[in-house]
């Protein structure tokens, strides 16, 4: 009884996707977050040999310094990429600090990078998953637009930040850096952003997206 | 209102990226220029072998004692019509061997004594050396054959005299029976075969032939003894001007053994000659050449002692003698009718010492403390009460008693000290810049801002006494870079690049440094060496040898230069110590001139004929030529006495023995070290 005397619940209805739409939502987040990725590999793999070889920063010494309190289980690391004080500097020494200063360096740029890309996706899916329901759409397309602009300041500062990680922590620190030093290093971070950019006007979901609308729909 | 909500976020953004300026760090900037610490220069393997060590007591010391058995030696004259006396009651001529009735004993028989006690308790060979030769021939004749090392080892057998010889075989040398002595030519006592027949020649150095050496020193002695026959030329070396007992004991001594050699230095007719092309000849330097004596690094203890002789001297040096010089005599009793004492007069004998450094200095040591010690050798002997004179500087010289006394020197190779990278307390400085070790050397860092000079030094090494080193005029002193690794190209960094085959290269950014080694880089372009050698010298306090090597910084190129320093030192360099009693005008030397031989011999000849008209000689030449109250005899002047107290060519002899001593070329510095360049500079 009590159920008959309640209000009936108004189910949303999700929009139903046509597969053709879905094939193409999916291979836009492909390429899109697929390039600043591929771009930061290819870079490390094929520019920074013949580029920018041997020009590893001390990152690990410099994010010590930066944050004091990693300085003890970071010790190893950072004593493994320095110049030993006084002692023989033999090329076996050389080479092992400048193995592991590369080492360090490529391991830092990949774990920050992966996480800004992560991040930068993480906010992309949510705001896609908030926005599916077509009920009151004009209404939901405004807060759509809302979100989408404060998603993306924040995958913006979010990328910035980490940019800004890379030239503090290392890329400031390198000897003669020029072109490709930017190309390799910041690139891929504006292309986070530009990924993130895609997908929120181009792959949004179809109940906020139309022909002509805000976000275009592929 | 939108525009404004835009405008404040963009504005804290700003805010935000103002506090990058709050985190700057500091850090350190990476490399500008790739680390030349990354370029592997190959370890130094040292080529220079060690001079081999010139020690060699090995604490089982074998002495051979040369004993000069020459007629000189023995105050003999075996010329039967001599008009001089052979003999007299309880006494025969004896040289420096002499005895007078039971007691009355030269002092060279205690130097014998002390010569044995001296060996301790190592074992001691006594060989007899005097004018007779045995040839190779005549040893093959009785089936000795072999190489040369083998004959003389034949060669020493045969002159043994005895082994570990008690102090009665000395005795036995002096004893009043002179007939075919130890000192007489072709002595039955030259073979002593008998002694050894008991173990078939075991103490010998070629044990079970004794039986063959006893036929062939059997008819060697014969050979002396023909009667009405001289004997065979081969077989004696009287009045050869190149044999006498010490070059025939230097020819066949045995290098492994300490060898202890008389010599009476009137034997030694000639130590030096002139060749055709008119450059002297040393004989004892080109003997000892020959034997090596100096290159095995063995030393020459040359002794000069003033010992007591009494007897006949038949020649001195190249003068032979129709009559014999009489050096001192018996002393006779008018009274009595018979010599009652002796009046020996003062000669020098000589002796080498010859061995390993170690044996020599031990043996000498030994030798020296004995002399000083034995009582004998302490009195004073000679003629009293002005009995014996002979005319010096055309003066008469009185002979008073004198005493025994002896000098003696060490002449051995001179070690001049081997200065390598290796020797203790070698450095490598630049103003005052230390070097590290690195590749197995003394690597130098380099600055190529500026000219530097480079300074290797070493602590210097004692030289042997007196002996200096000049080195304002070394022998082929030079600067090698004997190789290199520097920068030879800069090529663009790129997947094709072709590198230069064997170059090592360092890599930063877009820049690939190749450094290319090279074997000796400078040897056809020496003007390109930036190293060139200043001076070689000793330090202000002289406890230092310094060697400069200047280098032009516009000539070097990054990365490593191995440089060896080389220097060799002849005999040039040398500068012996004056010997006083041997080398001064008023020391034991004495040369003997052609004038002053032709001077003795003519008046010589004249007493022999005169005298040998009357039958006798005149009292004034009964011994040394008398006084010089008169100055002519049968209208020939009388020349001062022959220098007999002296010693012949000793001057010569101890040059001899330094000559043969004396480096040819031996190397001073033979060091290697590393200089490095750690700047890039273009190539």
């Amino acid at each position: 009884m009590q159920t008959a005397l309640q209000a009936p619940v108004k189910r949303r209805k999700r929009t139903r996707m046509r597969y053709s739409n879905r094939f193409k939502v999916l291979i836009c987040y492909l390429v899109c977050f697929a390039l600043p990725p591929l771009w930061l590999l290819a870079c490390l793999a094929f520019v920074y040999p013949y580029q920018l070889k041997n020009s590893a920063p001390q990152v690990l010494d410099n994010l010590t310094r930066m944050l004091p309190f990693l300085k003890s289980p970071l010790a190893n690391d950072v004593e493994a990429a320095a110049v030993p004080d006084g002692a023989q500097l033999s090329a076996e020494v050389w080479n092992g600090v400048q193995q592991a200063r590369e080492h360090q360096w490529m391991l830092f740029l990949l774990v920050l990078f992966a996480a800004a890309w992560l991040l930068t996706l993480l906010i992309q899916l949510i705001w896609r998953f908030c926005h599916t329901k077509a009920l009151q759409s004009a209404k939901a397309v405004g807060r759509a637009v809302v979100h989408y602009r404060i998603s993306m300041l924040v995958i913006f500062l979010l990328n910035a930040l980490a940019a800004a990680l890379v030239w503090l922590l290392g890329v400031q620190f390198i000897s003669g850096r020029g072109l490709w030093d930017y190309v390799t290093y910041f690139v891929p971070y504006f292309l986070n952003c530009l990924a993130a950019l895609c997908c929120f006007r181009l792959a949004a979901p179809p109940a906020i997206s139309g022909k002509k609308a805000f976000f275009k729909r592929l | 209102m939108k525009k404004m909500k835009w405008l404040c976020l963009m504005l804290c953004c700003l805010v935000l990226f103002t506090g990058c300026e709050q985190l700057q760090i500091a850090g350190e900037e990476t490399a500008t220029a790739p680390s030349l610490m990354l370029l592997d220069m190959p370890d130094y393997e040292s080529q220079e072998t060690a001079v081999a060590s010139t020690g060699g007591a090995d604490g089982t010391m074998v002495v051979d004692l040369w004993l000069d058995a020459s007629q000189l030696m023995g105050g003999i004259n075996e010329d039967p019509t001599s008009l001089y006396p052979q003999t007299a009651r309880r006494y025969r001529q004896g040289g420096f061997h002499y005895r007078f009735g039971t007691s009355t004993v030269g002092w060279y028989e205690d130097v014998l004594q002390c010569l044995t006690e001296a060996a301790g308790d190592n074992r001691v060979r006594v060989l007899r050396a005097g004018n007779e030769r045995l040839p190779d021939s005549y040893l093959e004749a009785y089936g000795f054959t072999g190489t040369q090392a083998e004959m003389r080892s034949y060669r020493r057998d045969l002159l043994t005299y005895a082994i570990d010889p008690m102090p009665s075989v000395f005795s036995e040398f002096s004893s009043e029976d002179m007939v075919d002595s130890f000192y007489s030519l072709g002595s039955p006592q030259m073979n002593q075969m008998a002694r050894f027949a008991a173990g078939n020649g075991a103490e010998l150095e070629n044990p079970g032939q004794v039986e063959q050496m006893n036929l062939l020193l059997t008819a060697a002695v014969d050979a002396f003894h023909q009667k009405k026959q001289e004997p065979p030329r081969e077989l004696n070396a009287t009045g050869d001007s190149l044999e006498s007992p010490l070059s025939y004991a230097l020819n066949n001594l045995d290098t492994r053994r300490l060898s202890v050699i008389t010599c009476d230095p009137a034997t030694l007719r000639r130590v030096q000659g002139t060749t055709l092309d008119g450059s002297q000849v040393g004989y004892i330097e080109e003997l000892l050449r020959q034997r090596e004596l100096f290159d095995s690094g063995m030393s020459v203890g040359l002794y000069a002692l003033q010992l007591d002789y009494m007897g006949h001297m038949v020649s001195f040096g190249a003068a032979d003698f129709p009559e014999s010089l009489i050096w001192g005599k018996p002393k006779y009793s008018d009274y009595e009718k018979k010599a009652v004492g002796v009046q020996p007069m003062p000669r020098v004998l000589l002796m080498l010492v010859i061995g390993q450094g170690d044996q020599v200095d031990s043996y000498t040591k030994a030798l020296n403390q004995r002399l000083n010690e034995n009582r004998r050798l302490k009195e004073m002997r000679g003629p009293e009460d002005g009995r014996l004179v002979y005319k010096a500087n055309g003066e008469t010289v009185v002979q008073q008693p004198f005493h025994f006394s002896y000098e003696y020197t060490v002449i051995s190779r001179p070690g001049l000290g081997y200065y390598t990278q290796d020797t203790p307390g070698a450095e490598l400085t630049a103003g005052g810049q230390q070097s590290q070790e690195k590749n197995c050397l003394q690597t130098l860092t380099l600055s190529a801002a500026k000219d530097e000079v480079l300074v290797y030094s070493w602590p210097a090494e004692d030289l042997p006494d007196g002996v200096q080193l000049d080195l304002s005029t070394l022998a082929d002193a030079r600067v090698e870079v004997t190789s290199s690794l520097t920068l030879t190209e800069i090529l663009t960094n790129g997947p094709e690049v072709a590198l230069p085959e064997g170059s090592q290269v360092l890599t930063l950014r877009d820049k690939l440094y190749c450094f290319t080694q090279q074997e000796n880089p400078f040897a056809d372009n020496d003007a390109a060496n930036p190293f060139r050698l200043g001076k070689i010298r000793w330090s202000q306090d002289g406890s230092r040898l310094e060697a400069e090597v200047k280098v032009d910084h516009t000539r070097l190129r990054s990365g490593y230069y191995r440089i060896k320093l080389v220097a060799e030192v002849t005999g040039e360099q040398l500068e012996w110590p004056l010997v006083p009693w041997a080398q001064n005008d008023t020391g034991l030397s004495v040369e003997i001139s052609n004038g002053d031989i032709v001077a003795w011999q003519t008046l010589m000849d004249v007493v022999s004929r005169y005298g040998r008209e009357r039958n006798s000689i005149p009292s004034q030449f009964t011994h040394a030529w008398g006084s010089a109250e008169e100055t002519t005899y049968k209208g020939v002047d009388i020349p001062d006495f022959p220098q007999v107290y002296k010693a012949p060519g000793l001057s010569r002899l101890l040059s001899q023995l330094r000559d043969a001593a004396n480096l040819d070329t031996a190397p001073l510095i033979r060091c290697t070290f590393d200089v490095f360049v750690p700047e890039i500079l273009q190539p």
